[in-house]
């Protein structure tokens, strides 16, 4: 038995009555998202196949492509940026978690004071934090080798040393922990239902259990969260190190967003630039890519 | 479902790519750079017309003096010219700054006349954004400049900016600590060689009884301000030709200058451990708080904050080299006028950016000289003894070609400076290593 | 036996018991311990930062670092406010009104801080709700646009987002600096995740209750979605509160400038940085936003209570 093909203003109707709300409710962020981001991107997206400086532009295809693989300090940025991405991303999610599993137990007047102290230095500008790592870092008089000589070790060149300097950067960005990781993981666990952990415990759950088949699991969308900001924020980081070494010494710091700034406003290669952003998008696209395979699922409480 | 989003997909493609191509990529450039027949030339505008001028740190209506000054001079030079009239914006002395100015430019906004340093003007210049003003300099102005003021602004014969004011490059000499340690000041007149100089550091390197250590000799190192450089020049070396051609800092001058450079840290040890990587605000504080280090090599802007602090100081010479004469170096202010349609305005343009370049300003605005002047008869910088030395100094300035080279070889060749003080590499090494590449780019750039 | 003391453990399953309690003692002062460490560490910038600022000038490089301020002083900040002279505030035809220019900025700042952050929650979370709770074409790959654009790095749209803004007229406007902002998706993909978390059945109740979409999306889901929604602001009004490189290429009236724009014309000069200046100002800066953090902290406990309700 064949239906009876149904007429095309229906299946409009009938379109638009199942999803107009869900498009209502999209409409006012996308629509600024198209206009203030989606075209401007797009656009950047076309200048990467351009020869653009301030005055004229001309297709080149794939030669901005081209350029940028054979370039030497590109392939270092990489480098250095995907190293500092890594170890940056991964210490962040651990501290922060940690911190905010280890206030969970306290009160709310205690959890409120924690929360304050690990969110607060987010609140002043990366400019500043930089400034002061740099005094921390200093040879002759900074802190970190203040305390070296108390145990009688010798003075180490923290910035100044090639082969440490970017170790020194990322000493410098782990050690502080994530206040916004803090704060959501906070806020998550919280959410989690307390007839959970009681249920795991009238079977005689352990603390370490109920962490871990728990816990864990139902914070991965806030993880997944993290991960991705995270590692979206660290390829892209830029004033901190750009302030504390300038991508040196010998270029042995210099980070990606470094490199495709000085291109778009030192060379007014926009776009080499933005072939260089490209590149960039692709790489942490494929990254994020990964992570929400591994850790999206529909958890509900 | 799914035919629906690729529908949905290809939709929003195809809205963006119409918008896109509606929208060229830069706003309509304006006429080529070149001079059109109907030119005004020098001759100020009869009907009125109306310029922006971008100048650094200005907030209009502040009170600090580089906006009271500005403003000043915008008001006397409006009063002298009343057919013109002009739009200040302010930028801030900071690389988001020139984003702004560069962001406006990319975007073909208004500019007429913008105020800009020696190191960033190759670039503008190479965009083929600015108006010469070659055509706007009378015999008496040519006359008038130091031959060196326009080196760093002339491109084939042609002049590309308005010189302002040269920072020289000089050595601060904290006087307290060579008194504590009997080393004698030189004189302008009989200035160090280079070995006077290096044994007067070493002299001047020693720990004192409170277990404080001062070192001879620093200077800021990183890149992007590197104050060290009127070192690489003492032997007769630099790093471009004269005309700006060849890259030459592999010869035997040039090298010779930098191994004298690295000694200072390497074999004679007078510099702290930071010296090479240290950064402008670290070495003043050394020098000025700490007294940690008796020699400092910095610019003119400098001596303002020592006066303020009350150090008894000294202004030194750079040591005299193989070259057998003194030089410095030091980064100038300029005036930059863009070169737009409307020749009217360029001209008006010309007629603000050679009033503000020019001696007269200096005696209509109290305090606008911060640095010494380029021209012979500007000669209001020199209101100390320190100061005169400073200013006596720029004549023997060795100035390079502005050429804009690419920002990752620039970064390639401060990378190359580091890596010869730290001793990584030898002077030869580096500068043979960087040579291919540098000339490949200056070949480019020249055809 | 039975006429031993009592007080002393006599066995050895009794001492085990106070074994085990001293163990747990420890563990509890360590974790204090390394939670306090870790704060101090965290915080130790932002002390230095308001350290600095009520430092003499001439004091404010020294090297060690002084902790305890010696001779504290308003001196910078008086300067600041004096140097960047008197502006006139004027919204929209209302009469101009004559203020320090410093506390002109400030308030720019907090007026496009406070609207930009409350339009942001609302559409973010309506957003939000809509790609973690309903299913629509589409609904993929517009999340995935949106995420996609994240990744992007600002300093390549600079140019043509300005030449965009340079078209509608809205260069040196609070609109053109505000309208950009808004743009800014990275709630979306919070609030998604949070919303996410949150059963069904709710909706599903609501529904067969016979309440209309936009009823359920207000009374059902926005305050289970609070926690979520405090945490946004926060985020969102720390992002408009320190953006600094769009306001400055955007604005040039300084009667028009946000905070850290104007400060950053304060303390640059052609030679050199002031770090006092720059430290003083930062440190008034960071005042609002810290209490705009505390003023919305108190949002997340609900995050507790919401558990005990539900079930």
């Amino acid at each position: 038995m064949m239906a009876k093909p149904i007429p095309l203003r229906r299946r409009v109707a009938r379109f638009w009555h199942r999803h107009k709300w869900s498009y209502f409710f999209i409409a006012p962020s996308m629509i600024l998202f198209f206009l203030f981001i989606g075209y401007p991107v797009f656009h950047a997206f076309l200048l990467a196949f351009q020869k653009v400086s301030l005055r004229q532009s001309e297709w080149v295809g794939l030669k901005n492509f081209q350029d940028i693989f054979t370039s030497r300090l590109f392939l270092d940025s990489m480098w250095h940026t995907l190293v500092y991405a890594v170890c940056v991303v991964a210490a962040w999610i651990i501290s922060s978690l940690a911190v905010a599993a280890f206030l969970q137990p306290m009160t709310n007047r205690v959890q409120s004071l924690f929360r304050g102290a690990f969110y607060l230095p987010y609140v002043t500008s990366i400019i500043v934090i930089s400034l002061v790592w740099i005094y921390i870092f200093q040879p002759q008089y900074g802190f970190f080798n203040y305390l070296l000589g108390l145990v009688g070790l010798p003075r180490v060149l923290w910035l100044q040393d090639p082969d440490i300097a970017l170790f020194s950067l990322i000493l410098s960005t782990i050690l502080i922990v994530p206040g916004t990781g803090v704060v959501l993981y906070s806020a998550s666990i919280g959410s989690i239902p307390r007839e959970l952990y009681e249920a795991a415990e009238v079977e005689g759950a352990t603390a370490w259990h109920k962490w871990v088949s728990i816990t864990v699991p139902l914070l991965k969308p806030t993880t997944l969260y993290l991960m991705v900001i995270y590692t979206i924020a660290g390829f892209q980081v830029f004033e901190r190190v750009y302030i504390m070494t300038g991508g040196g010494p010998i270029n042995r710091t210099t980070t990606i967003v470094q490199l495709i700034y000085m291109t778009a406003f030192s060379d007014f290669n926009f776009g080499r630039a933005s072939a260089q952003a490209l590149v960039l998008f692709a790489i942490i696209a494929t990254i994020s890519f990964v992570q929400f395979r591994f850790l999206s699922t529909d958890v509900e409480y | 479902m799914k035919r629906f989003t690729t529908f949905l997909a290809l939709l929003i493609v195809l809205a963006l790519l119409v918008s896109a191509c509606a929208v060229p990529v830069a706003a309509p450039a304006a006429a080529p750079a070149g001079e059109p027949a109907a030119a005004d030339g020098a001759a100020p505008a009869a009907e009125p017309v109306s310029i922006v001028f971008y100048q650094r740190g200005y907030v209009e209506g502040g009170t600090d003096a580089g906006s009271v000054n500005t403003a000043k001079a915008i008001e006397v030079f409006e009063q002298n010219n009343p057919t013109i009239d002009v739009q200040i914006v302010g930028i801030p002395w900071t690389a988001e700054g020139d984003t702004k100015l560069e962001t406006a430019l990319a975007a073909g906004s208004d500019i007429n006349v913008f105020r800009v340093t020696s190191p960033n003007l190759p670039r503008y210049a190479k965009q083929g954004v600015l108006s010469e003003i070659t055509p706007y300099l009378t015999d008496e102005d040519k006359a008038d400049f130091y031959e060196s003021a326009f080196q760093v602004a002339t491109v084939d014969g042609k002049v590309w900016a308005w010189p302002l004011w040269v920072t020289a490059i000089s050595i601060f000499a904290n006087t307290d600590i060579f008194a504590e340690r009997g080393v004698e000041l030189p004189t302008l007149e009989k200035p160090w060689t280079w070995d006077e100089f290096v044994a007067a550091a070493k002299e001047l390197t020693f720990v004192r009884d409170d277990g404080t250590e001062v070192s001879g000799f620093t200077a800021s190192s990183k890149w992007g301000a590197v104050e060290y450089y009127p070192l690489m020049y003492i032997d007769g070396g630099r790093i471009l030709s004269a005309d700006g051609k060849q890259f030459v800092q592999n010869q035997p001058e040039g090298v010779s200058s930098l191994d004298k450079l690295a000694s200072l840290a390497l074999e004679h040890k007078v510099t702290p451990p930071d010296f090479g990587t240290v950064d402008q605000a670290t070495v003043r504080s050394q020098f000025l708080e700490q007294k940690s280090v008796a020699m400092l090599m910095s610019t003119p802007g400098f001596v303002p904050e020592i006066e303020k602090a009350a150090l008894p100081f000294a202004v030194l010479a750079p040591p005299i080299g193989d070259l057998g004469k003194l030089v410095t170096n030091g980064a100038f202010g300029l005036f930059a006028v863009v070169d737009v349609e409307d020749k009217a305005k360029e001209a008006a343009a010309h007629e603000l950016a050679k009033y503000l370049t020019g001696s007269q300003v200096a005696t209509d605005v109290a305090g606008w000289q911060l640095a010494p002047g380029l021209r012979r008869s500007n000669t209001s910088y020199a209101t100390t003894p320190a100061r005169e030395i400073i200013a006596k100094l720029v004549e023997s300035g060795v100035y390079e070609a502005p050429v804009a080279v690419s920002a990752e070889l620039g970064s390639r060749y401060g990378a190359a400076l580091q890596s010869i003080i730290l001793g990584e590499q030898t002077a030869q090494e580096a500068m043979d290593e960087l040579a291919p590449d540098y000339q490949a780019e200056l070949d480019a750039l020249n055809q | 036996m039975s006429s031993a003391p009592i007080a002393r453990p006599t066995t050895v399953a009794a001492s085990r018991q106070w074994g085990a309690r001293l163990r747990r003692i420890l563990v509890r002062v360590f974790i204090y311990c390394g939670l306090i460490a870790a704060a101090a560490v965290s915080l130790f910038p932002l002390y230095w930062l308001f350290v600095t600022a009520v430092t003499p000038a001439s004091a404010t490089l020294k090297l060690p670092p002084q902790l305890i301020p010696t001779n504290p002083t308003l001196d910078n900040i008086t300067n600041l406010i004096q140097i960047s002279g008197i502006g006139k505030l004027s919204i929209a035809g209302l009469q101009a009104i004559q203020m320090p220019r410093l506390l002109l900025w400030f308030v720019n700042t907090l007026l496009i801080g406070l609207i930009s952050t409350g339009i942001h929650v609302l559409f973010d979370t309506m957003a939000g709700y809509a790609f973690a709770k309903r299913k629509f074409p589409g609904s993929n790959l517009f999340f995935w646009m949106i995420l996609a654009a994240l990744m992007i790095p600002g300093q390549v749209t600079l140019v043509p987002l300005y030449l965009m803004i340079t078209k509608f007229k809205l260069v040196n406007t609070f609109a053109g600096v505000l309208l950009p902002g808004l743009a800014d998706v990275i709630g979306i993909f919070l609030l998604k995740q949070y919303i996410q978390t949150m059963p069904g059945e709710l909706e599903e109740a609501a529904r067969i209750d016979g309440a209309s979409e936009w009823q359920t999306f207000a009374r059902i889901i926005v305050p289970l979605a609070a926690p979520g929604m405090a945490v946004t602001a926060i985020f969102a009004f720390q992002r408009y509160w320190n953006a600094f490189l769009w306001p400055l290429v955007v604005l040039q009236n300084p009667d028009l400038f946000t905070v850290q724009v104007g400060l950053s014309y304060l303390y640059n000069s052609e030679f050199g940085t002031n770090y006092g200046l720059m430290m003083s100002g930062a440190a008034l800066a960071s005042i609002p936003m810290i209490i705009f953090f505390f003023a919305f902290q108190r949002y997340f406990m609900q995050g507790l209570r919401v558990g005990a309700i539900k079930g």
